[in-house]
Protein backbone atom coordinates (compact mmCIF):
# COMPACT_ATOMS: atom_id res chain seq x y z
CA UNK A 1 0.00 0.00 0.00
CA UNK A 2 1.13 3.36 -1.09
CA UNK A 3 2.00 5.93 2.25
CA UNK A 4 -0.51 8.57 3.00
CA UNK A 5 0.18 11.71 1.25
CA UNK A 6 1.89 14.50 3.59
CA UNK A 7 -1.00 16.88 5.15
CA UNK A 8 -0.63 20.11 3.44
CA UNK A 9 0.09 23.34 4.45
CA UNK A 10 -3.59 25.61 5.03
CA UNK A 11 -1.83 28.87 2.63
CA UNK A 12 -1.36 25.88 0.48
CA UNK A 13 -5.00 24.38 -0.13
CA UNK A 14 -6.19 27.91 -0.37
CA UNK A 15 -3.83 27.86 -3.55
CA UNK A 16 -4.97 24.71 -4.81
CA UNK A 17 -8.81 25.87 -3.52
CA UNK A 18 -8.19 29.38 -5.48
CA UNK A 19 -7.83 27.47 -8.97
CA UNK A 20 -11.22 25.70 -8.72
CA UNK A 21 -13.03 26.67 -11.98
CA UNK A 22 -15.62 29.32 -11.78
CA UNK A 23 -17.78 27.01 -13.85
CA UNK A 24 -17.52 24.70 -11.40
CA UNK A 25 -19.30 26.32 -8.31
CA UNK A 26 -20.07 23.32 -6.71
CA UNK A 27 -17.08 22.11 -5.99
CA UNK A 28 -16.27 25.12 -3.51
CA UNK A 29 -19.72 24.31 -1.89
CA UNK A 30 -18.31 20.61 -1.50
CA UNK A 31 -15.05 21.65 -0.63
CA UNK A 32 -16.30 23.57 2.63
CA UNK A 33 -17.71 20.38 3.83
CA UNK A 34 -14.35 18.78 4.07
CA UNK A 35 -13.22 19.90 7.30
CA UNK A 36 -13.26 22.95 9.86
CA UNK A 37 -10.21 25.07 8.26
CA UNK A 38 -11.50 24.54 4.71
CA UNK A 39 -15.38 25.65 5.88
CA UNK A 40 -13.81 28.90 7.41
CA UNK A 41 -11.32 29.35 4.45
CA UNK A 42 -14.11 29.26 1.22
CA UNK A 43 -16.73 31.32 3.37
CA UNK A 44 -14.28 33.89 4.16
CA UNK A 45 -14.71 37.33 2.14
CA UNK A 46 -10.08 36.95 2.01
CA UNK A 47 -10.72 34.14 -0.36
CA UNK A 48 -13.54 35.55 -1.99
CA UNK A 49 -11.65 38.53 -2.75
CA UNK A 50 -8.45 36.64 -3.90
CA UNK A 51 -10.53 33.97 -5.70
CA UNK A 52 -12.63 37.40 -7.79
CA UNK A 53 -8.73 38.53 -8.08
CA UNK A 54 -7.72 35.34 -9.80
CA UNK A 55 -10.36 34.78 -12.19
CA UNK A 56 -11.23 38.41 -12.85
CA UNK A 57 -15.02 36.57 -12.60
CA UNK A 58 -17.21 35.16 -9.84
CA UNK A 59 -18.30 31.59 -10.10
CA UNK A 60 -20.92 31.59 -12.61
CA UNK A 61 -24.52 29.70 -11.33
CA UNK A 62 -26.55 30.63 -14.44
CA UNK A 63 -27.79 33.68 -16.48
CA UNK A 64 -31.39 35.41 -15.76
CA UNK A 65 -33.07 35.81 -19.22
CA UNK A 66 -35.74 38.58 -19.69
CA UNK A 67 -38.74 37.80 -21.83
CA UNK A 68 -38.71 40.38 -24.34
CA UNK A 69 -41.40 38.63 -26.91
CA UNK A 70 -44.87 39.55 -28.00
CA UNK A 71 -46.05 35.75 -27.45
CA UNK A 72 -47.09 34.58 -23.86
CA UNK A 73 -44.29 31.92 -23.21
CA UNK A 74 -44.69 29.58 -20.33
CA UNK A 75 -42.75 32.23 -17.94
CA UNK A 76 -44.95 34.42 -18.99
CA UNK A 77 -44.58 37.98 -20.69
CA UNK A 78 -41.96 40.26 -19.83
CA UNK A 79 -41.04 37.51 -17.14
CA UNK A 80 -37.27 36.78 -16.16
CA UNK A 81 -36.34 32.80 -16.17
CA UNK A 82 -33.36 31.67 -14.53
CA UNK A 83 -31.15 29.59 -17.17
CA UNK A 84 -29.00 27.30 -15.02
CA UNK A 85 -25.45 26.51 -15.67
CA UNK A 86 -24.89 24.47 -13.04
CA UNK A 87 -27.31 22.74 -10.64
CA UNK A 88 -27.66 25.79 -8.50
CA UNK A 89 -31.05 27.18 -9.08
CA UNK A 90 -32.53 30.80 -8.16
CA UNK A 91 -34.69 31.05 -5.46
CA UNK A 92 -36.50 34.23 -6.37
CA UNK A 93 -38.43 35.27 -10.19
CA UNK A 94 -41.96 33.97 -10.40
CA UNK A 95 -43.50 37.36 -11.37
CA UNK A 96 -40.28 39.33 -11.37
CA UNK A 97 -38.21 40.88 -14.37
CA UNK A 98 -35.03 41.56 -13.84
CA UNK A 99 -33.89 45.42 -14.40
CA UNK A 100 -30.10 44.91 -13.86
CA UNK A 101 -27.34 43.47 -12.06
CA UNK A 102 -24.06 45.24 -10.52
CA UNK A 103 -21.18 44.56 -8.27
CA UNK A 104 -22.74 41.17 -7.21
CA UNK A 105 -26.44 42.14 -6.59
CA UNK A 106 -29.44 41.73 -9.42
CA UNK A 107 -32.31 44.20 -9.13
CA UNK A 108 -35.17 42.59 -9.45
CA UNK A 109 -38.97 44.54 -9.97
CA UNK A 110 -42.39 42.55 -9.36
CA UNK A 111 -44.25 41.97 -12.62
CA UNK A 112 -48.03 40.64 -11.39
CA UNK A 113 -51.24 42.01 -12.98
CA UNK A 114 -53.28 44.18 -10.59
CA UNK A 115 -49.95 44.63 -8.23
CA UNK A 116 -51.02 48.05 -6.16
CA UNK A 117 -48.19 48.30 -4.89
CA UNK A 118 -46.17 51.21 -6.71
CA UNK A 119 -42.97 50.04 -6.51
CA UNK A 120 -41.83 46.51 -5.31
CA UNK A 121 -38.29 45.74 -5.72
CA UNK A 122 -35.40 42.42 -4.90
CA UNK A 123 -32.42 42.92 -4.18
CA UNK A 124 -30.62 39.66 -4.85
CA UNK A 125 -27.10 38.53 -3.87
CA UNK A 126 -26.60 35.02 -5.42
CA UNK A 127 -23.81 34.09 -4.35
CA UNK A 128 -24.55 35.46 -0.76
CA UNK A 129 -27.98 33.52 -0.69
CA UNK A 130 -29.73 37.19 0.34
CA UNK A 131 -32.52 38.90 -0.57
CA UNK A 132 -33.93 42.21 0.24
CA UNK A 133 -37.23 43.52 -0.62
CA UNK A 134 -37.99 47.09 -1.13
CA UNK A 135 -41.23 48.53 -0.87
CA UNK A 136 -41.82 51.96 -1.55
CA UNK A 137 -44.83 52.29 0.24
CA UNK A 138 -45.11 55.73 1.00
CA UNK A 139 -43.83 56.95 -2.15
CA UNK A 140 -46.20 58.51 -4.87
CA UNK A 141 -47.63 56.39 -7.49
CA UNK A 142 -44.92 56.19 -10.59
CA UNK A 143 -46.08 55.43 -13.88
CA UNK A 144 -43.18 54.61 -15.63
CA UNK A 145 -39.91 54.17 -13.58
CA UNK A 146 -36.23 52.35 -13.83
CA UNK A 147 -33.86 51.40 -11.24
CA UNK A 148 -30.28 50.79 -10.51
CA UNK A 149 -28.29 48.66 -7.97
CA UNK A 150 -24.89 49.66 -6.49
CA UNK A 151 -22.78 48.67 -3.96
CA UNK A 152 -23.17 51.69 -1.25
CA UNK A 153 -19.13 52.62 -1.14
CA UNK A 154 -19.00 52.95 -5.10
CA UNK A 155 -16.05 54.40 -6.11
CA UNK A 156 -14.10 53.29 -2.64
CA UNK A 157 -14.35 49.88 -3.50
CA UNK A 158 -13.29 47.82 -5.96
CA UNK A 159 -16.33 45.55 -5.56
CA UNK A 160 -14.13 42.51 -5.50
CA UNK A 161 -15.55 41.56 -2.11
CA UNK A 162 -18.62 43.59 -1.31
CA UNK A 163 -21.22 41.18 -1.05
CA UNK A 164 -22.91 41.40 1.91
CA UNK A 165 -21.98 45.13 2.50
CA UNK A 166 -23.91 48.17 2.26
CA UNK A 167 -25.71 49.00 -0.93
CA UNK A 168 -28.10 51.63 -2.75
CA UNK A 169 -30.62 51.82 -4.90
CA UNK A 170 -31.42 54.76 -6.89
CA UNK A 171 -35.04 55.03 -9.06
CA UNK A 172 -35.67 57.23 -11.62
CA UNK A 173 -39.73 57.85 -12.71
CA UNK A 174 -42.00 59.71 -13.13
CA UNK A 175 -45.12 61.33 -11.27
CA UNK A 176 -48.00 64.44 -11.86
CA UNK A 177 -45.99 66.22 -15.02
CA UNK A 178 -42.21 65.40 -13.33
CA UNK A 179 -39.04 63.34 -13.13
CA UNK A 180 -37.72 62.54 -9.94
CA UNK A 181 -34.87 60.65 -8.54
CA UNK A 182 -35.31 58.36 -4.81
CA UNK A 183 -32.59 56.78 -3.11
CA UNK A 184 -32.42 53.86 -1.00
CA UNK A 185 -30.19 53.14 1.33
CA UNK A 186 -29.87 49.83 2.76
CA UNK A 187 -27.68 51.59 5.54
CA UNK A 188 -30.30 53.52 6.72
CA UNK A 189 -33.33 50.87 5.42
CA UNK A 190 -35.37 54.11 4.15
CA UNK A 191 -35.58 56.35 1.00
CA UNK A 192 -35.19 59.46 0.54
CA UNK A 193 -37.91 62.16 -0.61
CA UNK A 194 -38.39 62.09 -4.24
CA UNK A 195 -36.06 65.09 -5.54
CA UNK A 196 -37.59 66.92 -8.72
CA UNK A 197 -35.42 66.65 -11.53
CA UNK A 198 -37.19 68.19 -15.04
CA UNK A 199 -40.99 68.48 -16.29
CA UNK A 200 -42.09 65.76 -17.88
CA UNK A 201 -42.27 67.20 -21.50
CA UNK A 202 -38.68 68.66 -20.66
CA UNK A 203 -37.08 65.04 -21.30
CA UNK A 204 -39.95 62.74 -22.26
CA UNK A 205 -40.29 59.10 -20.02
CA UNK A 206 -37.91 57.07 -18.45
CA UNK A 207 -37.19 53.60 -20.16
CA UNK A 208 -37.02 50.54 -18.22
CA UNK A 209 -33.46 49.44 -19.85
CA UNK A 210 -30.04 48.75 -17.65
CA UNK A 211 -28.16 51.68 -16.22
CA UNK A 212 -24.80 51.79 -16.77
CA UNK A 213 -22.41 53.74 -13.91
CA UNK A 214 -18.97 55.71 -15.02
CA UNK A 215 -16.90 56.92 -12.30
CA UNK A 216 -19.60 58.27 -9.92
CA UNK A 217 -22.14 59.28 -12.35
CA UNK A 218 -25.08 56.97 -12.84
CA UNK A 219 -26.41 57.03 -16.60
CA UNK A 220 -30.41 56.30 -17.63
CA UNK A 221 -31.58 55.85 -20.69
CA UNK A 222 -34.58 58.07 -21.64
CA UNK A 223 -37.23 59.45 -24.26
CA UNK A 224 -37.58 55.80 -26.04
CA UNK A 225 -33.83 55.53 -26.10
CA UNK A 226 -32.76 58.96 -28.00
CA UNK A 227 -31.19 60.64 -24.83
CA UNK A 228 -29.52 59.58 -21.25
CA UNK A 229 -29.84 61.20 -18.26
CA UNK A 230 -26.66 61.68 -16.02
CA UNK A 231 -26.54 61.74 -12.08
CA UNK A 232 -23.71 62.22 -10.40
CA UNK A 233 -23.94 60.50 -6.63
CA UNK A 234 -21.52 63.33 -5.07
CA UNK A 235 -23.06 66.51 -6.57
CA UNK A 236 -26.85 65.62 -7.08
CA UNK A 237 -26.93 67.19 -10.28
CA UNK A 238 -28.21 65.73 -13.75
CA UNK A 239 -27.85 66.60 -16.61
CA UNK A 240 -29.44 65.01 -20.32
CA UNK A 241 -27.23 64.27 -23.72
CA UNK A 242 -28.13 63.36 -26.98
CA UNK A 243 -27.66 59.44 -28.16
CA UNK A 244 -26.45 58.72 -31.25
CA UNK A 245 -29.49 58.45 -34.09
CA UNK A 246 -31.11 55.05 -34.64
CA UNK A 247 -33.95 54.23 -36.18
CA UNK A 248 -37.11 52.39 -34.52
CA UNK A 249 -35.71 49.13 -35.89
CA UNK A 250 -32.82 48.84 -33.29
CA UNK A 251 -32.09 48.83 -29.60
CA UNK A 252 -29.64 50.87 -27.82
CA UNK A 253 -28.26 49.87 -24.75
CA UNK A 254 -25.95 51.81 -21.97
CA UNK A 255 -22.78 49.90 -21.72
CA UNK A 256 -19.51 50.92 -20.24
CA UNK A 257 -16.14 51.35 -22.57
CA UNK A 258 -12.87 50.42 -22.68
CA UNK A 259 -11.42 52.59 -20.52
CA UNK A 260 -14.53 53.10 -18.49
CA UNK A 261 -16.16 55.83 -20.36
CA UNK A 262 -19.46 55.87 -21.05
CA UNK A 263 -20.99 54.01 -24.40
CA UNK A 264 -23.73 52.51 -26.55
CA UNK A 265 -24.25 49.38 -27.81
CA UNK A 266 -26.76 49.37 -31.10
CA UNK A 267 -28.11 46.45 -32.28
CA UNK A 268 -29.61 46.66 -35.73
CA UNK A 269 -32.91 44.29 -35.65
CA UNK A 270 -33.30 44.06 -39.42
CA UNK A 271 -31.32 40.69 -41.22
CA UNK A 272 -28.06 42.36 -40.86
CA UNK A 273 -28.34 41.94 -37.34
CA UNK A 274 -25.26 44.71 -37.02
CA UNK A 275 -24.08 45.90 -33.87
CA UNK A 276 -22.49 48.70 -33.66
CA UNK A 277 -20.51 50.46 -30.80
CA UNK A 278 -20.67 54.21 -29.95
CA UNK A 279 -18.06 55.82 -26.79
CA UNK A 280 -19.15 59.14 -25.88
CA UNK A 281 -16.33 62.05 -26.12
CA UNK A 282 -15.87 65.06 -24.40
CA UNK A 283 -14.88 68.03 -26.63
CA UNK A 284 -12.45 70.86 -25.24
CA UNK A 285 -15.04 73.35 -25.20
CA UNK A 286 -17.16 70.84 -23.10
CA UNK A 287 -20.17 69.74 -25.87
CA UNK A 288 -20.37 66.33 -25.56
CA UNK A 289 -20.42 64.06 -28.75
CA UNK A 290 -20.21 60.17 -29.82
CA UNK A 291 -17.41 58.65 -31.60
CA UNK A 292 -18.51 54.98 -33.15
CA UNK A 293 -15.81 52.31 -32.39
CA UNK A 294 -16.82 49.91 -33.94
CA UNK A 295 -19.70 47.83 -36.17
CA UNK B 1 28.35 49.81 -24.91
CA UNK B 2 25.69 47.62 -27.35
CA UNK B 3 28.80 44.75 -27.15
CA UNK B 4 29.91 44.91 -23.82
CA UNK B 5 26.29 44.92 -22.07
CA UNK B 6 25.69 41.71 -24.40
CA UNK B 7 28.42 40.51 -23.40
CA UNK B 8 27.82 40.99 -19.67
CA UNK B 9 24.55 38.91 -20.13
CA UNK B 10 26.43 35.74 -21.59
CA UNK B 11 28.66 36.14 -18.69
CA UNK B 12 25.58 36.02 -16.23
CA UNK B 13 23.86 33.07 -18.44
CA UNK B 14 27.04 31.13 -18.39
CA UNK B 15 27.33 31.95 -14.82
CA UNK B 16 26.79 28.63 -12.36
CA UNK B 17 25.12 28.22 -8.88
CA UNK B 18 25.06 25.54 -6.94
CA UNK B 19 22.11 23.88 -4.95
CA UNK B 20 22.37 21.77 -2.06
CA UNK B 21 19.33 19.37 -1.19
CA UNK B 22 18.30 18.49 2.46
CA UNK B 23 20.13 15.19 2.03
CA UNK B 24 23.43 17.27 1.50
CA UNK B 25 23.07 16.34 -2.68
CA UNK B 26 24.89 19.21 -4.75
CA UNK B 27 23.58 20.40 -8.20
CA UNK B 28 25.17 22.46 -10.40
CA UNK B 29 22.69 24.90 -12.27
CA UNK B 30 22.83 27.89 -14.39
CA UNK B 31 21.96 31.10 -12.84
CA UNK B 32 19.27 31.33 -16.09
CA UNK B 33 17.60 28.38 -14.38
CA UNK B 34 18.28 28.64 -10.73
CA UNK B 35 16.55 32.70 -11.02
CA UNK B 36 12.77 31.02 -12.29
CA UNK B 37 12.86 30.72 -8.26
CA UNK B 38 12.33 33.99 -6.91
CA UNK B 39 13.47 32.93 -3.20
CA UNK B 40 17.03 32.04 -5.06
CA UNK B 41 17.06 35.19 -7.37
CA UNK B 42 16.66 37.52 -4.20
CA UNK B 43 19.71 35.65 -2.79
CA UNK B 44 21.94 35.81 -5.77
CA UNK B 45 21.01 39.92 -5.56
CA UNK B 46 22.08 39.68 -1.87
CA UNK B 47 25.58 37.91 -2.91
CA UNK B 48 24.56 34.96 -0.35
CA UNK B 49 25.26 32.29 -2.86
CA UNK B 50 29.12 32.00 -2.49
CA UNK B 51 29.70 27.94 -1.29
CA UNK B 52 26.20 26.87 -2.70
CA UNK B 53 22.66 27.30 -1.62
CA UNK B 54 21.35 25.41 1.23
CA UNK B 55 17.62 24.42 0.62
CA UNK B 56 16.95 22.67 3.87
CA UNK B 57 13.38 21.76 3.16
CA UNK B 58 13.70 20.11 -0.21
CA UNK B 59 14.92 16.33 -0.69
CA UNK B 60 17.14 15.33 -3.68
CA UNK B 61 14.55 13.49 -5.36
CA UNK B 62 12.12 16.31 -5.42
CA UNK B 63 15.05 19.22 -6.21
CA UNK B 64 16.11 17.22 -9.22
CA UNK B 65 12.49 17.28 -10.41
CA UNK B 66 12.11 21.13 -9.88
CA UNK B 67 15.41 21.53 -11.76
CA UNK B 68 14.21 19.39 -14.64
CA UNK B 69 11.02 22.06 -14.77
CA UNK B 70 13.07 25.22 -14.18
CA UNK B 71 15.81 23.96 -16.86
CA UNK B 72 13.00 23.45 -19.51
CA UNK B 73 10.78 26.25 -18.58
CA UNK B 74 14.17 28.61 -18.27
CA UNK B 75 14.59 27.29 -22.23
CA UNK B 76 11.16 28.53 -22.68
CA UNK B 77 11.41 32.37 -21.18
CA UNK B 78 14.72 33.22 -22.93
CA UNK B 79 12.83 31.82 -26.40
CA UNK B 80 10.12 34.13 -25.44
CA UNK B 81 12.54 36.95 -25.04
CA UNK B 82 14.43 36.22 -28.44
CA UNK B 83 10.86 35.98 -30.93
CA UNK B 84 9.49 39.65 -28.92
CA UNK B 85 12.59 41.58 -29.92
CA UNK B 86 13.35 40.42 -33.69
CA UNK B 87 11.15 38.09 -34.74
CA UNK B 88 7.49 38.50 -36.18
CA UNK B 89 7.07 36.74 -39.55
CA UNK B 90 4.74 33.67 -39.82
CA UNK B 91 7.33 31.17 -39.99
CA UNK B 92 8.80 32.23 -36.62
CA UNK B 93 5.40 32.06 -34.88
CA UNK B 94 4.89 28.93 -36.27
CA UNK B 95 8.29 27.80 -34.96
CA UNK B 96 6.96 29.48 -31.49
CA UNK B 97 3.92 27.39 -31.51
CA UNK B 98 5.43 24.08 -32.14
CA UNK B 99 7.77 25.19 -28.84
CA UNK B 100 4.28 26.16 -26.77
CA UNK B 101 2.73 22.56 -27.41
CA UNK B 102 6.11 20.58 -26.48
CA UNK B 103 6.17 22.81 -23.62
CA UNK B 104 3.00 21.82 -22.72
CA UNK B 105 3.43 18.28 -23.28
CA UNK B 106 6.60 18.38 -21.40
CA UNK B 107 4.42 19.61 -18.11
CA UNK B 108 1.30 17.08 -18.71
CA UNK B 109 4.25 14.09 -18.60
CA UNK B 110 5.59 16.00 -15.52
CA UNK B 111 2.53 15.81 -13.62
CA UNK B 112 2.56 12.32 -13.72
CA UNK B 113 3.68 11.40 -9.94
CA UNK B 114 1.47 9.69 -7.20
CA UNK B 115 -0.13 12.30 -5.45
CA UNK B 116 2.79 12.49 -2.35
CA UNK B 117 5.27 13.62 -4.68
CA UNK B 118 2.41 15.94 -6.21
CA UNK B 119 2.20 17.38 -2.53
CA UNK B 120 5.92 17.41 -2.39
CA UNK B 121 6.81 19.92 -4.85
CA UNK B 122 3.82 21.87 -4.24
CA UNK B 123 5.38 22.24 -1.11
CA UNK B 124 9.21 23.01 -2.71
CA UNK B 125 7.09 25.57 -5.59
CA UNK B 126 5.76 27.57 -2.52
CA UNK B 127 9.32 27.72 -0.43
CA UNK B 128 11.65 28.14 -3.53
CA UNK B 129 8.82 30.58 -4.99
CA UNK B 130 8.28 29.59 -8.57
CA UNK B 131 5.02 31.16 -9.64
CA UNK B 132 4.88 28.60 -12.72
CA UNK B 133 5.39 25.65 -10.46
CA UNK B 134 3.05 26.44 -7.65
CA UNK B 135 0.43 27.37 -10.66
CA UNK B 136 0.63 23.94 -12.67
CA UNK B 137 1.09 21.77 -9.30
CA UNK B 138 -2.03 23.49 -7.48
CA UNK B 139 -4.48 23.33 -10.75
CA UNK B 140 -3.14 19.82 -11.15
CA UNK B 141 -5.41 19.10 -7.54
CA UNK B 142 -7.71 21.41 -7.72
CA UNK B 143 -8.65 19.62 -11.22
CA UNK B 144 -8.62 16.31 -9.00
CA UNK B 145 -11.72 17.26 -6.53
CA UNK B 146 -13.91 18.31 -9.32
CA UNK B 147 -17.20 16.51 -8.68
CA UNK B 148 -15.60 14.73 -6.14
CA UNK B 149 -18.10 14.45 -2.67
CA UNK B 150 -16.26 15.82 0.50
CA UNK B 151 -15.44 12.21 1.88
CA UNK B 152 -13.83 11.41 -1.27
CA UNK B 153 -11.76 14.56 -0.90
CA UNK B 154 -10.98 13.81 2.92
CA UNK B 155 -10.17 10.08 1.59
CA UNK B 156 -7.84 11.48 -1.40
CA UNK B 157 -6.16 13.89 0.55
CA UNK B 158 -5.88 12.30 4.06
CA UNK B 159 -8.07 14.78 6.12
CA UNK B 160 -9.71 14.39 9.69
CA UNK B 161 -13.71 15.78 9.40
CA UNK B 162 -13.88 18.07 12.58
CA UNK B 163 -17.00 18.76 11.42
CA UNK B 164 -19.94 17.93 13.85
CA UNK B 165 -22.75 16.66 12.18
CA UNK B 166 -24.92 19.15 13.10
CA UNK B 167 -22.76 21.66 11.47
CA UNK B 168 -22.20 19.31 8.47
CA UNK B 169 -26.47 19.60 8.14
CA UNK B 170 -26.53 23.16 8.34
CA UNK B 171 -24.16 23.65 5.30
CA UNK B 172 -26.27 20.81 3.34
CA UNK B 173 -28.97 22.75 4.68
CA UNK B 174 -28.20 25.90 3.40
CA UNK B 175 -26.41 24.65 0.31
CA UNK B 176 -28.36 21.88 -1.19
CA UNK B 177 -28.07 22.31 -4.91
CA UNK B 178 -24.18 21.84 -4.71
CA UNK B 179 -24.80 17.99 -3.44
CA UNK B 180 -27.72 17.29 -6.49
Amino acid sequence: MPPPPPVLMEELVEEILLRVPPTEPATLVRAALVCRPWRSLVSGTGFRRQYREFHRAPPLLGVLCNNYGNRRTSFGPYLSRFVPTSSFRAPVCGGYRALEARHGRVLLRLRMMGNSKPCHLIVWDPVMGEQWQLTKEEAPVWFEWNAAVLCARAGACDHLDCGGGPFIVVTLGMHNSTMSLCVYSSEDGSWTKPAYVAWANEYGNVDEQPTALVGNTLYFRIKNGTRVLGYDMATRETYVVQLPPKDDQNTITLITVEGGGLGVAILHLDETAKLSLWSMEVSPNGDMGWIKVSH
Amino acid sequence: MASAGSGDEKAAAAAMITLISSDNEKFEVTEATATLSQTIRHMIEDGCTDGGVPLPNVTSKILARVIEYCKKHATAAAGEEGSSSSFSDAAFLEVDRAFLEELEEFDDAFLEVDRATLFDLILAANYLDIKGLLNLTCQKVADSVKGKTPEQIREMYNIVNDLTPEEEAEIRRETQWAFE
